[in-house]
């Protein structure tokens, strides 16, 4: 596509590791190579410590090379993770069949979605897609009627009376006494509730035959969109067996309309996950969703194009970026970087997206952003080629483990030290650096949001702005080999002091990206952070803190952090 | 005679040399491994209780195959497995049963605890040369 041919290529953001990438290869690839993919899988991994996405494919898996039991040492286990799904299924589908008959013949309509709508349409077999409860979508009128029904057959609401009115808006949860779960939801998507939004949904929706009962599932469209956002919405801790979901859909289906997945995704702001979504896809199968599509996506969406580039540029993540389009910039010293970059990429959005709004009128700045270096590896998967800003050079010895310092020294004479580019590095002279605990755990965290006293409801959910400065004398540093990632959090302790939750939700704010060193110095970032409200009514106080995932919290390293009182009273 | 799958409620699926056959309406769970997994196939497939009979005597598989196949019939009818068809017909070819000298005379594995079922780890509290339901051997 000729406008955006500043894109050299789109890469993820993401990591998924070697190991599940391989794991989904084998499902996807051709029968050969499939075999090949699953052999080296079963070489890699420790079965006792299997990942929740790997195990949620494991049915599929044990169905697809169930033949390869004498090379299998996990074949027994891997079938009875299969048993114990199509056992929980049998149960789950059997009793679902009577609740949707029964909505049927009452005339409420519902829509299917998510892995019950996945394995009518697509799996048809019923153990492989493994699934926690079945959705369905419904309109609003029509909650009481169907709760009604839901009771009938034996179901109860899962959860607390208070977690209800908290998260009734969404979805609401029941379950049998066996455990059976059904989730009945008044909207799609959490990110986007508000009267009408899902009316695209019912009208796109397919009927489909459940043994005779006919039932509305998701046009693959939507099931597409509601697999990707929910598939990427908590990518610190990304689970990606969704990803095989989608190139089902996208196999299985004669044709896509994407035009109405981006046009839905739009009217719903999700653009952003949407994306992050389909770049993780094709990474992991580009005949699937080619890169075509991603400039066809981007194209369709100038102003995410241009946030893109913007975050590209700031994070000194350009290195995808059209080289010859950007080198003239790199060239002149007589502004900096950054601004050249913005007068450039003001021409660029001109002449790419007229009518649009300006880059100038865009704000970019690498100021609250982590630092990237990319990293390239040759055959033997050393490193031999980075792209990263001249300035990092010097820093080297700290972000990486290093070979041989006289290697680096050469380096750091050899390239300015303004600027950035491509780096040939010898290979076997750098590596990534395993986790390690730092010397010194020193960090300040302000509230930029919020009072420091908050009344609300059981199990509100407040927002919190915050900015974090590492004020130790070591980088934070992540990559694809970080297991001990940095986040902010918090504890919950009553008003006496004594404790009622440590470990409470994390927010990762420096993300792992595949293919990256990702690092922050001693300059501020910005974190978004959810506090869950206790469900119990009461006063409570919620002490920020900071951690080094499995390794420290910097609390109990002297550091002292705001708190915020809490007060938890009953709401109609 | 005939039995019938009682398809109403009973959901089944072979893997390997082994049937699993669960009860959608008690949350029974069985295994029918072996011999037993032939048997079902075979009521499956719409043979009559004699045609089965003849086909294990032919093959000889174990001792006392009359006695042993009516015991496993009625823990099928028991448990509600199947039901019986008197007025059945059958146009199937002729039943063929090879003996292997590995299995052991056909039994129903039945696990009917529904609430441990489910709430075992089928990774990490399993046998592991099994597989869940079964649990690790103390």
């Amino acid at each position: 596509m000729q406008d955006l041919e500043i894109f050299d290529y789109i890469e993820s953001n993401y990591v998924i590791h070697d190991a599940q990438r391989l794991l989904l290869l084998s499902l996807i690839a051709v029968a050969s190579h499939s075999i090949e993919y699953f052999k080296k899988w079963l070489t890699m991994i420790d079965f006792d410590a299997i990942d929740s996405g790997s195990f949620r494919l494991m049915p599929l898996v044990f169905s697809a090379f169930q033949t390869m039991q004498a090379e299998n040492p996990y074949h027994a286990r891997m079938k009875g993770i299969y048993r114990y799904v199509s056992f929980k299924h049998a149960l789950l589908f059997a009793k679902g069949r009577m609740i949707f008959q029964q909505l049927t013949q009452e005339g409420i309509e519902f829509i299917l979605f998510k892995g019950a709508a996945l394995t009518l349409k697509y799996y048809h077999n019923k153990a492989v897609r493994m699934m926690d409860d079945m959705d369905f979508l419904i309109h609003d009128k029509d909650v009481l009627r169907a709760e009604e029904i839901l009771f009938i057959h034996g179901l109860a609401y899962r959860y607390t009376k208070e977690r209800r009115l908290a998260f009734h808006e969404h979805s609401l949860d029941y379950i049998d006494a066996n455990e059976n779960g059904y989730d009945m939801h008044r909207y799609a998507l959490p990110e986007s509730m508000y009267p009408g939004v899902d009316e695209g949904i019912w009208a796109r929706s397919i009927a489909v035959d459940w043994n005779g009962l006919s039932v509305q599932v998701m046009s693959a469209e939507d099931l597409m969109l509601t697999c990707c956002v929910n598939g990427v919405r908590h990518l610190a801790e990304l689970r990606y067996d969704w990803v095989y979901d989608v190139i089902t859909i996208i196999r299985r289906e004669p044709s896509i309309a994407w035009q109405v997945i981006y046009e839905e995704a739009n009217a719903r702001k999700l653009i952003q996950p949407l994306f992050n979504a389909l770049t993780i896809i094709h990474d992991i199968s580009p005949h699937t969703v080619p890169t075509q599509q991603l400039y066809t996506f981007l194209a369709n969406h100038s102003a995410y194009a241009t946030d893109l580039l913007c975050t590209l540029v700031s994070e000194g993540r350009s290195h995808g970026l059209n080289q010859a389009l950007i080198q003239p910039m790199q060239a002149s010293r007589k502004q900096t970087f950054l601004m050249r970059t913005i007068r450039y990429l003001g021409a660029v959005n001109r002449s790419l997206f007229p009518g649009q709004r300006n880059l100038h009128d865009q704000q970019i700045s690498d100021e609250h952003k982590p630092h990237h270096i990319r990293c390239f590896y040759d055959e033997q998967q050393q490193i031999n080629l980075l792209y990263l800003r001249h300035q990092y050079l010097s820093g080297l010895s700290n972000l990486f483990e290093i070979c041989s310092s006289a290697d680096v020294s050469r380096l750091t004479r050899r390239y300015p030290t303004m600027g950035e580019g491509y780096v040939k590095i010898k290979p076997g002279c750098l590596m990534i650096k395993s986790d390690s605990t730092l010397n010194h755990y020193q960090a300040k965290l302000t509230i930029l949001n919020n009072p420091r006293h908050v009344v609300c409801a059981p199990g509100q959910r407040i927002p919190l702005q915050l900015k974090l400065l590492n004020q130790g004398s070591w980088l934070w540093i992540s990559s694809r080999h970080a297991e001990h990632p940095y986040g902010v959090s918090y504890h919950v302790f009553y008003q006496d002091g004594t404790l009622h939750t440590w470990d409470c939700p994390r927010y990762y704010f420096l993300q792992a990206r595949k293919n990256y060193v990702t690092f922050l110095g001693r300059q501020p970032i910005l974190c978004d952070l959810q506090i869950e409200a206790p469900f119990e009514v009461g006063h409570y106080v919620i002490q920020l803190d900071v951690v080094h995932e499995g390794i420290n919290w910097y609390s109990k390293q002297g550091n002292a952090f705001p708190a915020i009182t809490l007060h938890v009273e009953e709401r109609e | 005679m005939f039995y019938r799958i009682n398809s109403a409620c009973v959901v089944h699926e072979k893997v390997d040399t082994e049937t699993f056959i669960i009860n959608t309406l008690n949350g029974m769970y069985f295994v029918a491994d072996g011999y037993a997994s032939l048997i079902w196939d075979a009521i499956a497939a719409g043979y009559s209780v004699e045609q089965i009979q003849g086909a294990f005597h032919s093959a000889e598989t174990f001792e006392d195959h009359e006695r042993v196949l009516c015991d496993f019939f009625a823990d099928l009818l028991s448990e509600e497995l199947v039901f019986v068809d008197e007025q059945g017909t059958n146009d199937a070819s002729t039943l063929s049963i090879t003996k292997n000298t590995i299995w052991g005379i056909p039994m129903l594995s039945k696990h009917d605890d529904l609430k441990d079922l489910v709430a075992l780890d089928p990774v990490h509290e399993v046998n592991p040369e099994k597989g869940w339901p079964f649990q690790p051997e103390v």
